[in-house]
This record gives C-alpha cells, sequence and structure tokens, in this order.
C-alpha cells in the first residue's frame, strides 16, 4: 500500500503563549526566535497512523510531503526515525504564501508526481491555522472519497474501516482506496523515533521541488491561486477581573470559595 | 454562476429536530441580512427533514431546500455534500453558512471545493463589509491567541461558524415561507457507515449543562477525577476535561473541551488543574462565570477567571465540595 502523510513544519505550539505576538500592520502573527520548529500537531498524529497502515499491510512505504519556504531538515526527518520511508520538499516561497486552497491545489500536483497512492493522511487541522481544509481540498480536486477526523483506520481486504469522530462518539465508514482520511488525537500518541528509524534518517535524502517542478497550473497555486484574503488581525479583549479567594489555609479557601459563589447566586 | 443573491445556511437536525445550531446559523444569517437586505434561505437534508422546514421558517429562513430520502438518512460526506451542491446551484447564494460541528466541518471544506468557492472556518464573529458588501469573518489564530479576519474572493462565499457564539431566536410560528424540494442525483454512494460507538451518556449533556466541571492534566490520576463527578452530580452539572487529561487517560476522549473538542457555554465553568492554555480557552470563554483552583499564580486560567483559588486542589477542592454540599442542602 502506497501511503502519503502531508506534513507541516509550524513553530512549536507547545511554546509559551508569550513567545507570539501580532504584527497588526502586516496582519501576522511574529514567533520569538526561541520557538523551536516542530511537526504540526495532528501531522505526528497522521504519520503514526500511517505507521500503523503500514505495519498492518505488508509491503507498504509511506511518503512524507511538505510544502514550506524552507524547511528545517531535522524536524521534517523526524517522520522517517519514527518508521516513514521517503520524504518529499516542496520549497517554494511563491507557493507556501497560498491560502488553503492554493495549498491544497500544490499538494495535489506534488502527491501525483511521487508516484501512485492509495491512502494520503493529513492531520485533522494544522497547528498554526487551525483550518481544517487542506485535507478535504486535495481530496476533492484528486476526486477521491474523504474521512475527516479519524481515531482508527484498518484495513479490510481491499477497503478500510475509518473510524471518525461523529456528533456523539464514533462512526465507522467502509472506503475504497484510494482515500484521504484526516486524523485526530483520539488516535493515539504518536510513537517516538526507534533507533533503527534515526539512522534510516540520517541515509534518507529528501527530494526537493520547485514550482516550476510540480507542473501546476499557475492560477491555481501560491497567492494568485488564494481564494481568501486576511483583512486584518487583532487580539481579542478579556474584560475579565479574576476575585482570588483565600483563608487561614486552602481548606479554608476552599470553603470560602463555596460560600463566594453562593453569595454570587452562582451555584 | 452570476448573480448570487441570498444568504443560505446548512442546517443539521438531529432525532428527529432540528439542532441547535440550525437555530444559531439562521439567527447569524439574518444579523448579516439586516445589511445585505437579501433573503435567507436554509438547506435541510436527511430523512424526514421536509416535516421540519416549517420550524426553519419560524427560525428565520424564508425559503427551506429540503433534500429528503432515506439515502440521506444519515450524514455521510459523500451524500450531503452532494445535495449541498444541488441545492446551492439551485439557490445561487452569495454567503452559504455552515455549522462548525463535527459533520459541518467535515461538509464545509468539501462544498466548498465543490463549488469552487474560498471558505474560512471557525468563525466567531459574521459581519459585512460596507465597502465591498463582502463577508468578514472573524477566526482564531495560533490556538485562539489572535484573530484574523477573512474576506473571502468567490462567490459564493463559504463559512463554518463555531457553535454557541450566536443564540437561536424565538420560533415565531406566523412567519410565512416558501418550501422547495430539491432532486439531489446521488448516485450508489461508494463509500457507507458500516458500524457505530456511542458511549453512555452520564447525567446531562455538556452542552445544555448549567455547570460544567473540568479536570486537567494537573489532577494527576484517573482516580482524581472521581470527586469531579460527584460534584458534577450534586449540581446538576458535566463533567469535562483538557486534551492533556484525556490523552493522559485521565478521562474519556468524548467530553474533551476546546477548539478541538465540544464547545459549552455554561453559567460556572469551574476549571481543576487547568492551565488555560488558548486551545481549551476555545471551548469554554463563552461561559458566564469560570472558576478556577491552580497552584501556579501566573496560570493563563486565572486571566479568563472571575473567581478563583491558588493553591494544591487536593486541599482546595474537599473542602469547596463539602461546604458546596452544605449550602445546598440548607436551601
Ligand atoms: C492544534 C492544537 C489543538 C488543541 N486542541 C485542544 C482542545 O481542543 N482542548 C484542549 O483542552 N487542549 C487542546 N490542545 C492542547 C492545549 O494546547 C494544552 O496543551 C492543553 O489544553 C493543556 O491541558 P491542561 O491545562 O490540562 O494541562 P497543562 O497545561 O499541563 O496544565 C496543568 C495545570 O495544572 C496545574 N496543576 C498541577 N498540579 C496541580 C495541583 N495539584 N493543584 C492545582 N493545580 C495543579 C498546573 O499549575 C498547570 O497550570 C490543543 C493543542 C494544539 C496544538
Ligand atoms: N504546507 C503544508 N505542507 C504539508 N501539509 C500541509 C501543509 N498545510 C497543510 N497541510 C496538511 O493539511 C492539514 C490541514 O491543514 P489546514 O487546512 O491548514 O488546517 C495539515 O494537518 C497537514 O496535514
Amino acid at each position: 500500500m502506497n501511503i502519503v502523510v502531508c506534513v507541516k513544519q509550524v513553530p512549536d505550539p507547545a511554546a509559551p503563549a508569550g513567545s507570539f505576538s501580532l504584527d497588526r500592520a502586516a496582519k501576522k502573527v511574529v514567533v520569538a526566535p526561541s520557538v523551536p520548529f516542530a511537526v504540526s500537531d495532528y501531522d505526528e498524529y497522521a504519520v503514526e497512523a500511517a505507521l500503523r497502515l503500514k505495519e498492518a499491510v505488508a509491503g507498504s512505504k509511506v511518503k512524507v510531503v511538505s510544502l514550506g519556504a524552507s524547511h528545517v531538515l531535522e524536524v521534517i526527518k523526524k517522520t522517517v526515525a519514527m518508521g516513514a520511508d521517503e520524504i518529499y520538499l516542496i520549497q517554494d516561497a511563491g507557493l507556501a504564501q497560498g491560502d488553503a486552497i492554493a495549498t491544497a491545489h500544490t499538494l495535489a500536483a506534488a502527491i501525483k508526481k511521487a508516484g501512485p497512492f492509495d491512502v494520503l493522511m493529513f492531520g485533522r487541522q494544522s497547528a498554526d491555522l487551525d483550518q481544517g481544509i487542506v485535507g478535504s481540498g486535495v481530496a476533492a480536486i484528486l476526486g477521491i472519497p474523504v474521512v475527516t477526523n479519524a481515531v482508527k483506520i484498518e484495513a479490510k481486504g481491499d477497503k478500510l474501516h475509518v473510524s471518525r469522530l461523529a456528533v456523539v462518539g464514533t462512526e465507522t465508514i467502509e472506503t475504497p482506496t484510494p482515500v484521504a482520511v484526516t486524523v485526530s488525537s483520539e488516535l493515539g500518541q504518536p510513537r517516538y523515533a526507534t533507533m533503527r528509524g534515526i539512522m534510516n534518517s540520517r541515509r534518507v535524502t529528501p527530494v526537493v521541488w520547485k514550482a516550476g517542478d510540480l507542473g501546476a497550473d499557475g492560477s491555481k497555486v501560491g497567492a494568485a491561486g488564494s481564494l481568501t484574503e486576511t483583512v486584518d488581525a487583532y487580539v481579542p479583549q478579556s474584560s475579565t477581573k479574576v476575585e482570588l479567594v483565600e483563608g487561614e489555609n486552602l481548606a479554608d479557601a476552599g470553603h470560602k470559595l463555596a460560600q463566594r459563589l453562593r453569595q454570587a447566586r452562582i451555584i | 454562476m452570476a448573480n448570487e443573491n441570498g444568504i443560505l445556511i446548512v442546517g443539521e437536525t438531529a432525532g428527529g429536530h432540528l439542532a441547535g445550531i440550525t437555530g444559531e446559523l439562521l439567527t447569524a444569517a439574518r444579523h448579516l441580512a439586516e445589511t445585505t437586505k437579501e433573503p435567507v434561505s436554509a438547506a435541510l437534508i436527511g430523512e424526514g427533514v421536509r416535516g421540519l422546514a416549517n420550524q426553519a421558517i419560524a427560525l428565520g429562513a424564508d425559503k427551506v431546500y429540503v433534500a429528503d430520502g432515506p439515502v440521506f438518512k444519515e450524514y455521510l460526506n459523500e451524500t450531503h455534500v452532494a445535495a449541498a451542491v444541488a441545492i446551492a446551484k439551485e439557490a445561487n447564494p452569495s454567503i452559504v453558512l455552515v455549522g462548525h460541528t463535527p459533520n459541518g466541518r467535515d461538509l464545509g471544506p468539501s462544498l466548498a471545493f465543490r463549488l469552487s468557492a474560498g471558505i474560512s472556518t471557525d468563525n466567531v464573529e459574521l459581519a459585512i463589509d460596507p465597502a465591498t458588501k463582502g463577508l468578514r469573518a472573524a477566526r482564531p489564530l495560533t490556538g485562539g491567541l489572535f484573530r484574523q479576519v477573512i474576506a473571502i474572493k468567490t462567490k459564493p462565499q463559504v463559512a463554518t461558524v463555531r457553535v454557541k457564539v450566536f443564540e437561536p431566536g424565538q420560533p415565531d410560528s406566523s412567519r410565512q415561507g416558501q418550501v422547495v424540494t430539491v432532486n439531489a442525483n446521488v448516485t450508489a454512494p461508494k463509500t457507507r457507515i458500516v458500524g457505530r460507538e456511542i458511549p453512555e451518556q452520564k447525567g446531562v449533556r455538556l452542552e445544555d449543562a448549567k455547570i460544567v466541571v473540568s479536570g486537567g492534566r494537573g489532577m494527576g490520576s484517573a482516580e482524581a477525577f472521581k470527586p469531579l463527578e460527584g460534584l458534577a452530580a450534586l449540581l446538576h452539572g458535566a463533567v469535562g476535561a483538557t486534551r492533556a487529561a484525556c490523552d493522559s487517560g485521565y478521562y474519556t476522549h468524548d467530553v474533551m473541551i476546546g477548539l478541538t473538542g465540544r464547545v459549552v457555554s455554561p453559567d460556572v465553568y469551574l476549571a481543576v488543574g487547568i492551565s488555560g492554555a488558548s486551545q481549551h480557552m476555545a471551548g469554554c470563554s463563552g461561559s458566564k462565570y469560570i472558576v478556577a483552583i491552580n497552584k501556579d499564580p501566573n496560570a493563563n486560567i486565572f486571566k479568563e477567571s472571575a473567581f478563583g483559588v491558588v493553591g494544591d486542589y487536593k486541599e482546595v477542592l474537599p473542602a469547596f465540595i463539602d461546604e458546596a454540599k452544605k449550602l445546598i442542602a440548607s436551601t
């Protein structure tokens, strides 16, 4: 089975909130230089899902595709250290400027160029933009079914059973391949790098492509292909002022908190 | 398409009724229509949904497009997107609003691509730009630390709307509207639902609870959630949790609150051992009062709380529960 995982490199979302600020004029988030890059949170779960499927279906291969203006190699190579096989990097500042729809067109072109595929994996949403658009977009462009917010993926003959988060609980969808799947964290923790994986990651040389290599329609990618525009950005204001309840000791503070909430008619 | 006109909402149903989000979207659409003076229509896709069209009219729709049939009984990307595309082609709206719900998150982006339309997801504010007459949709950025305002260059403009941001209006049964049946030709779908797992509903549903008692990673164990359950039962509330608590195995994922979990807006949100990361707050910042117990005085949760105690919950919480029990028994 040929599995492709789309992985985005983002500033570590677990960095302290204070390391992110807003440049209102540029309508952009500014990240402190101390913040390291990471594989976008849910994309690691997508890699994990791909590796579980690879283990279940003999002869499978996992390719990682990433679009960015530039990449930190050891960040992307973490996916190989976990067990992925190949890396394809689209390194192009122009293409990286596109919105979700333009990004989907770029990734779809890259996926086709990287060879035959059976399953495409995505994170449910990127950790910096939280859009949840790109995976469904690639599926629509390639004309294949999509299952979003997957928590479990099993191979059943030539089909897949994909369990997804439903309105209540989960539901299992039977789908033929090729199919696109977006993965949520309920799948379970991504594995750590293995010794063998780390050795492999040293050997793997990413394939690097620029816009010209993809043969994508120039009107559909980058800024030209973007159907949305950020026209403003701001910091949401919270007007709440906390009233800290104290006591002789912490148990007393607990009593007083209950009394205070009762007095304020909150409980 | 050309001459796009009107605001179309994609409604949802649950258990033979309109789901809450349908009323919320109709409120949002009417709010935009005040400026654009365009008609508001609703799409209802499902089996037996035709009978719900009048309810959508009572909640603000001028026209209801119905795709009714057994093939739409359960939500499935393939069938429901196909029906929504057929309805959008017939209605030819300038704006399409979809709920940012488990199914709306799935439908919205697929629908936008099929309509060659731009889309903005998880919007928390909607307005019409007086200059362009286009939609301005504000959505969280960097997990909710910031907001970006999106303009969409296409017609229609597609936006998913966070739940509980708009309030459904009071139904007005004297409102008049038109019901249109759309023949969405859905040929044999390639995908199908083969199973479901529905967790047991303990007590009040999170979204309906007036009081939500939530625990975070600071709880330290699954055991520690037991008193939270007791407190929730005492206050007729529901238990919630953070992603870190769920990922640590302290509680089940189905009650995870936040950007990628459920969105609640109770009167009281009691946060115990929760740092208040923006992604978590995205699911509870609509609460009337947030009350926090956290041992770190600098925890972000205190910046959004009305009341709080700084200290180890192991000492604070039992005393709080004791006193709450007494106060409740005395009334
Ligand atoms: C893309 C993305 C999406 C996400 N979506 C969600 C989401 O939907 N929901 C969600 O919850 N998270 C989400 N997260 C994770 C989020 O960023 C935080 O990591 C998470 O909310 C932290 O949970 P927490 O507050 O329980 O844990 P922590 O941040 O570890 O905080 C634990 C808190 O407990 C306090 N504490 C420890 N011991 C005690 C004690 N004995 N007594 C009192 N206080 C104590 C500590 O001071 C600390 O403040 C998402 C992250 C990403 C990147
Ligand atoms: N630049 C990118 N390179 C590779 N994959 C991406 C990129 N942007 C988005 N994706 C994939 O699409 C998913 C959803 O992204 P988004 O729609 O931006 O929330 C991510 O979790 C990734 O799997």
